[in-house]
């Protein structure tokens, strides 16, 4: 073996003489002082390197072990040197070493060589392998130098973070939204299985700004403009619009995308995502068509409602009209005969034509009640506060059977107001009023009474007679339609009135009703809310 | 028997009543000449003198009219209206003479300045008190 560096000469040295100083003759640098001192100062750096430095022969013996190698490799210069290199090499590495050496034969230099070792406790370690041949004086290779660095760390910092990786692309690739990541100037960088399920394209088709061509040509513009200027913004990104599917069909996605900023708060990336949210804009877009149909519905049956309301006064309005007439005109010529040809006239005859009048008479009245009571049933109602004092003087003066010498009604004020409609409580009063004073015994007057009494939030309109009563067995069917509970033909009734009393009643949301022992005459009742007291 | 060349327009579609108007004329012993349009339209020609009642010595301007209200073709009301429209005619007494008690139309009527509203049937006493008030159809 040519004697160039020999290391290991030194290391006998120092293991007599001390640690190893170097003492240059001169101060300063290594030019100066004798060859042995710069070979002593080059065998220190290599001795005393963190790094390990090995050399081998040819034949992959080792022949210097420094420092470095002690500490990374466990064994001291002493147990290995004169060993085989493959001492270090794990067992399923087998063709490791002649490799390296056919290399190195061949002038080669390896650099950045990973590789695992053993050390002497049996533990496997990552090490980076840069291994350099050792050239002779006469220019031929002799051995190698290897330096080995332990990247134990590195290994498993990489590790981690491949790990890492493939936990956030399992993640990324499994959430039900589309991912990406793209740069500020809006060129895609990453994206999760998701688009590429969707879109049906590649990486290669995808990436930069190959994302427009599935955007929809109505919509990518106004889509471009705000990426662009909301990433230039910082700002977090949002907005909504369609994405072309592999099949074709366009659905609707809200996207949205954050920056990513290192520790001095620049943007490294963007990270965005796209949902799809075509079923819920369906879903939306029903709704709103179900509500314009049910608006317009609701439309159509008021305006149908109305119409048939219309109808129905129309109709009451004009069968009055036309039921009238001829009545009107019955009753007409039956007086006229009366008054000309009365005279020509027996009694009997004369009696006939009073019938015809008084049936004529009737049937007016009839008519006049049945339209009232239609009239009432079908308006639409306004509620509001009434005052029943003033409402009931103005009915007062209305009637002359009312008024004195023919009837005497007492009012005991004051009359409390109440919430109603004024010309249907007009009607049910006047209807009550001129009832009371109808119905009593032949050469009595009438009286009334007239009160209001407050019950809880209600007022109870009272009228009492002095009339001739109603029998207890009759009173539930008083305010039915045509219903007559007493067949005196001296009471004239239609049988109307009080139908039309509890018709209005309902209507403005009250009730009626009636107290009588069948003798001493009757007390109608009227009940409707009271005005919220102020 | 008073009678005067003044006259009178009724405007009604009903014969009977028609006839019961003359009949109250003849008992209030008024005998002026009434002329009888049977529904809005003839109305409106007859005032406006119109066709044959171009001829006014046959069919001359009333003094005042009698108006039912429920009328074919034209309503009385409207007949009304038009009647406000022609200056001619604001010299006429209208009276409403009519079977429907309707609150709507007794305003609508005063509204469009009828001067009374009265309803059906006619009676003398009725015709008396109106045509006191205005027209001056008595001597």
């Amino acid at each position: 073996m040519h004697d160039l560096i020999d290391t290991n000469s030194a290391r006998r040295a120092n293991a007599r003489n001390g640690p190893m100083q170097h003492k240059p003759k001169n101060r300063g640098s290594l030019g100066q002082g004798t060859a042995e001192d710069a070979w002593r100062f080059l065998a220190a750096v290599v001795e005393f390197s963190d790094d390990a430095i090995i050399t081998k022969d040819l034949n992959g013996i080792i022949t210097s072990w420094n420092k470095g190698a002690e500490r990374l490799f466990g064994y001291t210069a002493q147990e290995v040197i004169g060993k085989p290199v493959a001492l270090l090499i794990p067992e399923d590495r087998p063709d490791e070493e002649p490799a390296i050496l056919a290399r190195l034969r061949r002038g080669e230099r390896i650099d950045h060589y990973e590789t695992i070792r053993r050390r002497k406790d049996g533990t496997l370690l990552n090490i980076s392998l840069t291994v350099s041949p050792v050239v002779g004086a006469d220019g031929r290779i002799i051995g190698a130098s290897k330096i080995a660095r332990d990247i134990t760390e590195r290994k498993l910092a990489e590790q981690a973070l491949h790990a890492s990786e493939e936990r956030f692309r399992t993640l990324a690739d499994n959430i039900s939204q589309l991912a990406w990541t793209a740069s500020d100037d809006g060129w895609a960088t990453w994206y999760n299985r998701r688009w590429y399920d969707y879109t049906g394209m590649t990486f290669e088709t995808m990436k930069g700004r190959g994302w427009e061509s599935v955007h929809h040509p109505d919509h990518v513009e106004r889509v471009k403009r705000k990426l662009e200027e909301t990433f230039r913004r910082g700002e977090a990104w949002e907005d909504t619009f369609p994405l072309r599917s592999k099949d074709g069909e366009y659905r609707w996605f809200l996207s949205r995308a954050v920056p990513i900023r290192d520790q001095e708060g620049n943007i490294t990336c963007w990270f965005g995502t796209n949902t799809d949210i075509t079923e819920l804009r369906e879903a939306r877009e029903a709704l709103a068509r179900s509500h314009d149909e049910l608006d317009k519905r609701v439309e159509q049956r008021t305006a149908s409602l109305r119409e048939a309301i219309a109808q129905m006064e129309e109709f009451s309005y004009s069968i009055s009209h036309d039921l009238r007439a001829p009545v009107r005109a019955m009753k007409g010529y039956a007086q006229i005969v009366l008054e000309d040809y009365g005279g020509l006239l027996d009694d009997r005859g004369r009696d006939f034509l009073d019938r015809i009048l008084r049936g004529s008479s009737r049937m007016e009245r009839l008519i006049h009640d049945v339209l009232t009571y239609s009239r009432l049933a079908s308006c639409e109602i306004q509620l509001q506060p009434v005052s029943l004092q003033k409402l009931l003087q103005d009915i007062l003066l209305e009637y002359p059977e009312l008024q004195a010498p023919r009837a005497e009604v007492a009012v005991r004020a004051p009359l409390h107001d109440v919430i109603a409609h004024e010309p249907s409580l007009s009607q049910a009063i006047s209807n009550l009023l001129r009832n009371g004073v109808k119905f009593v015994a032949p050469g009595t007057t009438p009286k009334l009474q007239v009160w209001t009494e407050m019950r809880g939030s209600k007022v109870r309109f009272w009228v009492e007679d002095n009339g001739i009563g109603i029998k207890p067995e009759y009173q539930h069917r008083l305010f039915g339609m045509f219903e007559r509970v007493h067949q005196d033909p001296r009471y004239d009734g239609t049988g109307i009135g009080l139908a039309i009393v509890r018709k209005a009643a309902e209507k403005m949301g009250g009730r009626v009703g009636v107290e009588s022992d069948g003798i001493t005459g009757s007390s109608f009742w009227l009940e409707l809310p009271a005005p919220p007291t102020s | 028997m008073t009678s005067t060349n003044k006259s009178i327009l009724l405007v009604e579609d009903d014969e009977n009543d028609v006839f019961f108007m003359k009949r109250a004329m003849e008992k209030a012993m008024l005998a002026p000449p009434v002329h009888v349009a049977i529904n809005g339209q003839e109305a409106i020609d007859y005032l406006a003198g119109t066709g044959k009642y171009s001829d006014r010595a046959s069919f001359p301007l009333p003094n005042c009219i009698f108006l039912d209200l429920k009328l074919p073709f034209v309503h009385g009301l409207e007949v009304l209206e038009w009647i406000r429209t022609q200056p001619s005619l604001a010299q006429i007494d209208v009276f409403v003479l009519t079977s429907s008690p309707e609150e709507r139309d007794r305003q609508r009527a005063q509204q469009l300045g009828a001067k009374a509203y009265l309803l059906k049937p006619p009676t003398a006493k009725m015709l008396l008190e109106v045509l006191e008030s205005g027209c001056a159809l008595t001597a």
